[in-house]
């Protein structure tokens, strides 16, 4: 039983993940590979404070604060370096952010990490936790719904298919890819949260390179606006890696085979859907 | 003496980013993506020398054969990568070169272990001079570092194959009507720059421990360096692995008013110069300023 909540409750927090690299990768073409940074300073945030005798709900939005400006941190530097130098510093955040947190032991506890971190009044137990994760991940997909229908979610739409004509209309592509960077890096802790809550520890392995791959590997899958290639990319992503299970290996390679599997997926899912990645420019 | 000491310890490791550096940009030139990978073929190279010397072979041809691995491996990458050349999509060839690399990496941990490893098992020698101390390896890392960088700088301003690459860097079509072979010129160029990131991978697990996964941090330095340095400016890149390697150096090795930080800190340090550098002047450091429009 415990096993299926935890494979429940990680398809809730994957589709959350999925929702955030839907809207700033899928959507709006912009390739910020710094969300893993992001979820584990939001996540060694609400760690430290709760064991520190921080209330939960307060804690909770401390975290939230942190990664709001992280998010800040990267939109300065989008709007002053060019994309291919804004990549592959956010790429280089993540080892940043891991270091970071293997070196600061007094704080985070060194390689360590941090344990027994409890989970909140309102999800005293795995269940109600998958309940809750599974809830938010709902919401997440209505509001992305909502905002594809609104103003906001045609300039992002408009932001991949041509940024300088999106400017012609007097929309600023630098806001439009703020927006992007602090409502993913908001959606990203969100999950890094429930994954804390969930796993009640946390080390500096917590957001790493594979996890990059598995998160963009489901924006990949999930390239066109529909949700429901959102839901069957999460799905996917998630569920493939368990068949493993069944095979008799020794753990030690488990969790290589596993890095292996996605590392193969998003080489040949990108190889396949390389065309319909970048929309056709409309000709002007 | 301490302080000289730390700079020649530096002056090595800048020189082996330096040299990776270099094989990001010459990509960069005719591929126009960064290639993630390279943290792969380093540790394969190194992985390669490991076995040939586990059947006896010499030093210096089983260094071969894991130089020849690496840049066989960095051809496969080109292969795979070719397609995204084509269509300028360098942002998902970057995607695709991460995968590439981090799945040869799981490879690698579960053929090997992820035990460390030592390609030298004895004591390195060192030379002596002046009171400085430096090992045989970071000798010879020197004297490469110096004969390749020279032979590159070369080779792109002076020789006929550096006017290709930069032919083929500013418009490949147009390359190919005065009779340079595009590809040709991607698959060397790739080989090369295979053969020195296996180079460099050789000589830097012979002093320190090398695991499937040393690759990466060594090609985040690079990567940072040639970002600081300015993609298009091979100088630039030059002085940028100086200063990210010989920054967090001195401030990990000396006080800073009355606080000592530690070598750990070293990668976050790097990513804050890295981060500086790029706010104050986004282009890289020598190039030039562009006008917004």
């Amino acid at each position: 039983m415990n096993y299926l909540l935890t494979i429940a409750s990680r398809l809730g927090q994957n589709l959350s993940m999925g929702v955030g690299i839907h809207t700033v990768f899928s959507l709006g073409g912009l390739f910020f590979l710094g969300f893993p940074g992001v979820m584990a300073v939001s996540a060694y945030t609400l760690a430290i404070l709760e064991m520190a005798g921080w209330s939960s709900g307060a804690a909770f939005l401390t975290a939230l604060l942190a990664a709001f400006l992280m998010g800040l941190f990267f939109s300065l530097l989008y709007v002053r370096i060019s994309d291919d130098s804004f990549v592959v510093l956010s790429l280089i955040s993540v080892v940043a952010v891991e270091t970071l947190a293997n070196s600061w032991s007094s704080l985070t506890n060194g390689t360590l990490g941090i344990s027994g971190i409890a989970r909140p009044a309102l999800f005293p137990d795995l269940f109600s936790l998958t309940v809750g994760i599974t809830l938010v991940a709902i919401l997440l997909l209505m509001a992305e719904y909502v905002l594809l229908r609104t103003p906001l979610g045609r300039s992002i739409r408009a932001f991949k298919e041509g940024a300088l004509l999106l400017s012609s209309m007097g929309i600023s592509k630098n806001s439009i890819g703020i927006v992007l960077i602090l409502s993913s890096s908001l959606i990203f802790s969100l999950a890094g949260i429930f994954i804390v809550w969930r796993v009640q520890v946390i080390d500096p392995s917590f957001s790493s390179l594979y996890l990059l791959i598995e998160i963009v590997t489901i924006g990949i899958i999930a390239m066109r606006p529909q949700l429901r290639y959102l839901l069957l990319a999460t799905c996917f992503v998630v569920l493939i890696p368990e068949l493993l299970r069944f095979l008799d290996l020794p753990s030690t390679l488990f969790g290589h085979l596993r890095s292996l599997l996605y590392s193969t997926m998003l080489i040949i899912l990108i190889h396949l859907m390389r065309d319909k990645l970048y929309i056709h420019n409309r000709k002007v | 003496m301490f302080f000289l000491q730390i700079l020649v310890n530096g002056l090595v490791v800048s020189i082996q980013v330096a040299l990776l550096a270099t094989s990001l940009h010459l990509i960069h030139r005719v591929a126009k993506t960064y290639l993630l990978s390279l943290s792969a073929v380093l540790v394969l190279a190194a992985y390669g020398t490991h076995v040939l010397l586990q059947l006896n072979l010499p030093l210096l041809l089983a260094m071969l054969g894991g130089i020849a691995v690496s840049a066989l491996f960095n051809w496969l990458s080109f292969f795979l990568l070719k397609a995204y050349i084509e269509k300028d999509q360098d942002l998902l060839g970057l995607l695709v070169s991460l995968a590439l690399g981090l799945g040869m990496e799981a490879i690698l941990a579960m053929a090997f272990g992820s035990k460390a490893i030592f390609l030298i098992d004895t004591v390195l020698p060192t030379y002596e001079w002046a009171g400085i101390i430096i090992t045989q390896v970071g000798f010879w890392t020197l004297i490469c570092g110096v004969v390749i960088g020279l032979a590159a700088f070369i080779s792109l301003h002076l020789l006929p194959l550096g006017r290709a690459i930069r032919a083929v860097q500013q418009h490949g079509e147009c390359a190919t009507l005065v009779g340079i072979q595009e590809r040709k010129v991607q698959w060397m160029v790739f080989g090369v720059a295979g053969a020195m990131a296996g180079l460099m991978g050789i000589l830097t697990s012979m002093n320190t421990a090398l695991t499937p996964h040393a690759g990466f941090d060594f090609i985040i330095l690079a990567f940072a360096a040639v970002l600081v340095g300015g993609v298009k400016d091979l100088r630039g890149i030059l002085l940028g692995s100086f200063l990210l390697v010989l920054t967090p150096e001195l401030l990990t090795s000396f006080e800073v008013a009355g606080v000592s930080i530690s070598y750990s800190w070293y990668l976050a340090i790097v990513f804050a110069v890295a981060t500086l550098v790029l706010l104050l002047k986004p282009q890289g450091i020598l190039s030039l300023s562009i006008r917004k429009s």
